[in-house]
């Protein structure tokens, strides 16, 4: 079965197809009608990415496959507000299926579509019809557009072949396979440009001063693209990507020592600091309240309900804490100090005062700290013991953390197969010291709760049970991570893994 | 996936309209629904316009992979397996089977989650297919025109349904080309009336269905708010309550 095609081209192109072929084809109209509706997504464009759309019309939300083109699920919704909760959506099987593939906790708004259709059918000498026109005017988010889609008819596989052929004469016509593409595409939206992936690309002969300021850069771009969402608080990932830049930007000042003058690093460091700091509590609110269901689950069922009053009580602060980041990020002084380093990054970047390293070649500077960070993560984990305090663990995994991010600054400096190896052993261990220090930081967060002076944690039984029962059950994860842990270093600081470091960073 | 056949010993009882009209009726409440046109004259096909594809046979619907073979309506959602004039050869073919009566059950498997409902367009005879479409059919509508010979029909049908042992509760009865000024439609009626067998909806004689040989589209696409097309969509309800 061939697919539906939509081809999208300048006002002039689209009728002279149509002309031609009315020339070809016995062609009827049939109807012609207008339509109003909103296009809805992740703030990644998750769904799409997944080949699932959101569209919402004047009666209902529809849940739309992509490749088959058909409706899975719709949901009466008469509110066209520029953002959907996915908790606010009632219809189990809607929910079900979106959070099943996707799992947005919000959708997003991103586009408004007017259109008039017009309806051809190309009949066969019986009046039979065997393909379908779709001959359509619109605007997306203010745009002009104007498509022209081929609707094939099971079985008459033929005449949609030549009415393709008759279409594709026409040059510079932009075909798209789903009308969420064609749209977004006529509003100038790509999909793909929201990214939060960090990715800088070396050849291997820039100087290291060089390369950081790009790292820097990089990061600022990832940070700039968080921004709105942040201060919009539409998805609490905006917030967390925002923030992992921040770390990632610090990271590359502290990890990569005498590049920059020492007192630009403390000056810049100290400011981003300054930044991170401020979104810290809200952050960790995010994290207790968008994963309660994990936190609700480590507890027995009869304990569980006791921690509801706690979850409300997160929430107000969630508000207020929301508000003081947002007065912070919209603040003139923070957008100048923003502003500020932006700006020495994109504009000034050489003229950043230069540190005893900073010639040195990016590729021999980073094999060597890569090296460095290796030997390190070897030497502490081999001193971590059975018996050994929790500090010994997180010190381990401060130097994983420093490792992967050298490796992700600096990837395509070294062979992408033994890269990808290296990279996927690391990935293991962290995968357990991670868990080990959520768990950690969580267990903590809880004790110092139940200790505190606030006052529904003092009054409700209830709660200091399910605090208790909770830490009990954190308490036991925490010493499976710390069993399985020696499983992992093993694996990663065995002599093949250690050869392997060697090869790739330079020692032989 | 149900399977409704409209069947009939009798030929020209209204048996291809009904079959038309209901399953469009049905792809209008987003069912996705095939017709499959058994008789070999192709009425059904002819309604909607579709010629079988030239390499389509009866050995090839009984054998193997047939939905290469469906053609799209101009309807949506509906879509047609039509008729090829070598299905008068569908005994023979299907006495080549061991389970010769359960063949066609075999076959209307492979269309199970692609379609919700399949509507057979049944040839009028009583014959090994016959058979085949009684044990797949979850439904078998029978249009009845009120005369004595169609309650002979009737009756002979009942009883084949108990010589095989077929669930006659699957059997549903509706007048068909009914016509209230004739007296002997009336006796008929009145002589079956509160048989469970029967519907309550009926399907009078009227010209727009004749002329639907002429139009080539089901009424309930033509002319929606018809007296024909407000019949249909009453018998359609009816029927659809018993799915």
């Amino acid at each position: 079965m061939y697919k539906t095609k939509y081809i999208l081209n300048s006002s002039s192109k689209v009728t002279k197809i149509v002309k031609t072929l009315k020339k070809n084809f016995a062609i009827t109209e049939e109807k012609q009608f207008k339509l109003k509706y909103f296009l809805y997504d992740s703030f990644d464009f998750l769904l799409l990415k997944n080949g699932l759309a959101v569209f919402q019309n004047s009666k209902e939300l529809n849940l739309v496959n992509l490749q088959s083109d058909e409706n899975i699920a719709s949901f009466s919704n008469q509110e066209k507000t520029d953002i959907i909760q996915i908790t606010s959506i009632l219809d189990t099987e809607f929910r079900r299926i979106l959070t099943e593939f996707v799992a947005p906790r919000v959708l997003i708004k991103k586009i408004n579509v007017e259109e008039i259709r017009k309806l051809y059918n190309i009949v066969n000498k019986d009046e039979k019809t065997v393909l379908r026109l779709c001959v359509s005017e619109f605007l997306a988010n203010g745009f002009e557009g104007k498509y022209i889609k081929l609707i094939p008819i099971r079985g008459y596989n033929s005449v949609f072949k030549k009415a393709s052929q008759f279409v594709e004469q026409f040059e510079e016509n932009l075909y798209f396979n789903t009308i969420a593409h064609t749209v977004l595409y006529a509003a100038n939206i790509n999909p793909d440009d929201y990214s939060s992936k960090f990715f800088v690309n070396f050849e291997g002969n820039e100087s290291i001063h060089y390369a950081l300021t790009k790292i820097l850069d990089q990061s600022f771009k990832i940070i700039r693209k968080n921004y709105l969402g942040v201060i919009d608080d539409i998805d609490i990932e905006f917030l967390h990507q925002f923030r992992v830049n921040l770390r990632r930007s610090r990271s590359a000042l502290s990890l990569l020592p005498e590049v920059y003058d020492e007192k630009f690093v403390k000056q810049f460091g100290n400011s981003l600091k300054k930044i991170a700091d401020k979104t810290s509590r809200l952050r960790d609110l995010d994290v207790f309240i968008f994963d309660k269901d994990k936190l609700f689950n480590l507890i027995p069922n009869e304990l569980a309900e006791g921690l509801e009053p706690l979850v409300g009580y997160f929430e107000n602060e969630r508000v207020d804490e929301f508000s003081k980041l947002h007065k912070y990020l919209s603040s003139s002084k923070y957008k100048q100090e923003f502003t500020k380093w932006e700006k020495t990054l994109i504009k000034n970047g050489k003229k950043i005062a230069r540190g005893s390293r900073a010639d040195e070649n990016v590729k021999e500077y980073a094999s060597e700290i890569l090296l460095y960070e290796f030997n390190r993560i070897i030497k502490l984990g081999k001193m971590v013991k059975p018996k050994s305090n929790d500090e010994k663990f997180h010190d381990v995994r401060k130097e994983c953390k420093k490792l992967r991010y050298l490796l992700e600054f600096f990837i395509t400096l070294f062979e992408p197969t033994q890269m990808k190896i290296f990279i996927f052993s690391l990935k293991k261990l962290q995968d357990v010291l991670g868990v080990f220090n959520d768990v950690s930081v969580q267990r903590e967060n809880l004790y110092n709760l139940l200790n505190s002076n606030i006052k529904i944690v003092k009054e409700n039984r209830k709660l200091s049970a399910a605090i208790g029962g909770a830490i009990s059950t954190l308490q036991n994860i925490q010493i499976e991570k710390r069993n399985q842990f020696f499983e992992s270093f093993d694996n990663f600081s065995n002599k093949k893994n250690i050869k392997l470091a060697k090869e790739l960073f330079g020692e032989n | 996936m149900k399977t409704i056949a409209l069947y009939s010993i009798k030929g020209g009882v209204g048996k291809t309209a009904g079959c038309v009209n209901l399953a469009h009726l049905a792809s209008l409440q987003n069912k996705k629904v095939l017709i499959i046109d058994l008789d070999p004259q192709g009425s059904t096909s002819f309604y909607l316009r579709i010629k079988p594809h030239k390499k389509f046979s009866s050995e090839k619907f009984l054998g193997g992979d047939s939905s290469k073979f469906i053609r799209g309506t101009d309807y949506e959602n509906l879509d047609l397996l039509p008729a090829d004039f070598s299905f008068r050869y569908f005994d023979l073919e299907l006495d080549k089977f061991k389970k010769s009566t359960e063949r066609l059950k075999k076959q209307l498997n492979q269309f199970v989650g692609e379609y919700d409902l399949v509507f057979l367009d049944c040839p009028p005879n009583i014959t090994l297919l016959s058979e085949n479409i009684f044990n797949v059919a979850d439904i078998v509508l029978l249009p009845l025109v009120p005369t004595p010979l169609s309650e002979h029909a009737f009756n002979m049908l009942i009883k084949f349904f108990d010589q095989q042992g077929i669930k006659k509760k699957k059997l549903k009865v509706y007048y068909s080309m009914f016509e209230k000024r004739k007296k002997l439609h009336l006796e008929t009626v009145k002589k079956f009336m509160g048989n469970k067998y029967f519907l309550n909806n009926f399907i009078p004689y009227l010209a727009e269905i004749e002329y639907m040989g002429s139009y080539r589209e089901p009424v309930t696409a033509k002319k929606i708010n018809s007296r024909g097309s407000k019949h249909f969509i009453q018998l359609w309800d009816e029927v659809n309550k018993l799915i």
